[in-house]
């Protein structure tokens, strides 16, 4: 075998290797971080259960108006499109001007404030944060 | 819909995607030295055909009305029967030539250490999966906003499905009807399908570009690319988050390869691989917007190919390219002139208040997020051809392209190493056609991106850090391919490389 042709199998091989070697330390490291994660937090809450007993709540494909304490995210905000996704297929649309509502609370203490500030009674309330409301006075 | 339907839509599902991929690539494909090379690109491949058709069954009903489960089993058992023709007529054409193949050279095979290398890479990929699946089980942003919110709307048959006011409501209906059509299936919008569907598309695209090289460079050089690939920390983490990014990639590489294998032979019997090349281009347009720039940088690559090449008995290919991705941008153009609305690129409608990427910091909070792109959308968007003019822009496009390259707490050591690697000559002479006309398709598909960027009406800082990563990954098969089939000789055939 020639001298070039060694070379070039040798140059192959420490390629490879480094190539090999780099990629299971790209897994290693990550999955290391990973466990570390989910050692230390808790893990992250489901969304659905939070609005399952909303959902089973609310007739068929029905249009909620939607409020929430979360600062001021109104319907581009995280917790609108989470919400929207977990009550699929009922609309969400910003505002308290519909027969129903979703309160979507940060703060579940906060839903009698929000009640008499907007004029709206509970249907449904629900321990996690979230409560079905009606305007007052409406059936 | 009883157990009993269900059942009967499941097993019919499953013998039309079966015909339809697996099948139709077993029909189509030309014999390799390597049977098992062949096998596994069909187990791999095929499965990318056969559910991007399927799942285009559920799109035409969709857009019919007709998403109900009878419905819906009328369309596949018309698909298997139009497979199962495909099926008879590619074999009718196949000469019988595999006793004519040559005896594989030692060097082709895989040797034992390599293999407990990619065992151990594929391993260590699922457990990134798992654990990324349970710190984020709903997946991230584009996941629960707008593939999965889009499917559960779908199964539900709602007429919401695609309203203006949803997040990119103008993306394309294939991946969330995919999982919709699961859905009706398993009888409920569960959300381990979305999370399946991810863990599948990772585990294609890993099989795809390991046969695929292996094909084209032998299995060796398939291995080490299948474990860069799994060794590449971006691919995974969006395959965990649910996002529609690696199975679009899947399907850009599924097309890359049947091209590259059209292109590398001389006999005429190769077209239906070109057909199946086009079905999953189109697919790709179906799927996201970007697959279109994937699609016409691939079928300029194949006209520039088989011209500069002289090969004119190639061009039946190009035209089968064509027509195999004929219904889907048949779909896509009745999606997008009668359903979708017209694009947040387009209208500068603000697409999220707060898109998170893996770029962002998980430390950031949501507010400061909703603040720096309200204060980005407060400010009208300077008229197109300023933004076009706008050298800045450019620079800052260019800047965040570098920025990737060193991230290797992304990208590892492969990208900038994969793109170094384009500026060197090749190292062989093999397979120029493939080659060029994959290098023309990554070539248009940036040029595509880059003016996306140029001409986004929204922050464009804001843009560049929620896409970049998962705009590199949707090519990131297609490169690797590239690189393989740049950097590698054909096993068995160590010529010294002439002038390319």
């Amino acid at each position: 075998m020639s001298t070039s042709r060694i070379k070039s199998a040798t140059e192959r091989d420490i390629a490879q290797c480094t190539l090999v070697f780099a990629a299971l330390l790209g897994i290693a490291l990550p999955l290391a971080d990973g466990l570390l994660h989910v050692l230390k937090n808790a893990v992250p809450a489901r969304i659905d259960p939070r609005y399952a007993s909303i959902r089973a709540a609310v007739p068929d494909e029905t249009t909620l108006g939607y409020v929430t304490d979360f600062g001021d995210q109104g319907p581009t905000g995280e917790y609108f499109w989470k919400a929207q996704y977990g009550l699929a297929p009922h609309l969400l649309v910003e505002g308290e001007s519909h027969r129903l509502i979703l309160a979507n609370l940060q703060h579940p203490g906060k839903l009698g404030s929000l009640c008499q500030r907007m004029g709206l009674t509970p249907v449904k309330v629900d321990r996690a944060g979230v409560a079905l409301l009606r305007p007052e006075g409406e059936p | 819909m009883t157990g009993g339907m269900r059942l009967l839509a499941s097993g019919l599902s499953l013998v039309t995607a079966g015909l339809s991929g697996p099948g139709l690539l077993a029909a189509a494909l030309p014999p390799h030295p390597l049977a098992g090379v062949r096998r596994g690109l069909i187990i791999f491949l095929g499965p990318c055909i056969g559910l991007s058709l399927w799942g285009a069954v559920g799109v035409a009903a969709f857009f019919m009305h007709r998403a109900t489960l009878p419905a819906l089993m009328i369309g596949d058992a018309l698909l298997a029967a139009m497979a199962a023709v495909g099926i008879l007529l590619c074999r009718k054409a196949r000469p019988p030539v595999e006793a004519l193949l040559p005896p594989p050279a030692p060097s082709e095979h895989l040797s034992n250490p390599m293999l407990c290398v990619l065992l151990l890479a594929t391993a260590g990929s699922a457990a990134v999966f798992l654990l990324h699946a349970r710190l984020r089980p709903d997946g991230l942003w584009d996941a629960w906003s707008i593939w999965n919110l889009r499917a559960r709307f779908i199964y539900f048959g709602s007429t919401h499905a695609f309203d203006a006011g949803f997040p990119h409501a103008d993306y394309p209906p294939l991946y969330p009807t995919l999982i919709a059509r699961i859905d009706w299936l398993v009888g409920a919008a569960s959300t381990t399908v979305p999370l399946v569907c991810g863990a599948a598309a990772a585990a294609l695209c890993a099989g795809t570009l390991f046969f695929g090289v292996a094909w084209l460079r032998g299995p060796r050089t398939g291995a080490l690319a299948a474990i860069v690939l799994l060794g590449t920390q971006e691919f995974m983490n969006h395959a965990a988050d649910q996002y529609a990014d690696v199975p679009l990639a899947c399907l850009f590489l599924g097309a890359s390869v049947l091209v590259a294998i059209f292109l590398d032979g001389s006999e005429p019997r190769r077209i239906p691989v070109a057909a199946l090349a086009g079905v999953l281009a189109g697919a790709a347009t179906l799927l996201k917007n970007e697959g279109a720039f994937h699609f016409l940088g691939l079928f300029a690559g194949m006209i520039a190919a088989v011209a500069i090449a002289a090969r004119p008995r190639k061009w039946g290919g190009v035209a089968a390219f064509i027509a195999g991705a004929l219904p889907m941008l048949l779909l896509l153009g009745i999606f997008k002139i009668a359903i979708a609305p017209p694009s947040d690129m387009i209208t500068g409608r603000e697409a999220f208040a707060i898109a998170e990427d893996a770029d962002s910091s998980p430390t950031e909070s949501a507010m400061e997020k909703n603040a720096v792109q309200r204060d980005a959308g407060s400010v009208a968007p300077p008229s197109l051809w300023k933004r076009l003019s706008d050298l800045r822009r450019y620079w800052a496009i260019l800047l965040a392209v570098l920025n990737r390259l060193i991230r290797i707490d992304r990208w590892n050591l492969f990208l900038a190493a994969c793109v170094a690697s384009f500026f060197f000559r090749p190292r062989t002479n093999q397979g120029r056609a493939s080659r060029r006309a994959l290098a023309i398709a990554l070539l248009v598909t940036s040029a595509g991106y880059f003016a996306a960027y140029l001409a986004t009406p929204h922050n464009l800082t804001w843009h560049i850090n929620t896409s970049i990563n998962r705009l590199i990954l949707q090519m990131w098969g297609v490169m690797l391919l590239l690189a393989s089939l740049r950097l590698v000789q054909k096993p068995g055939q160590n010529k010294p490389p002439g002038p390319v």
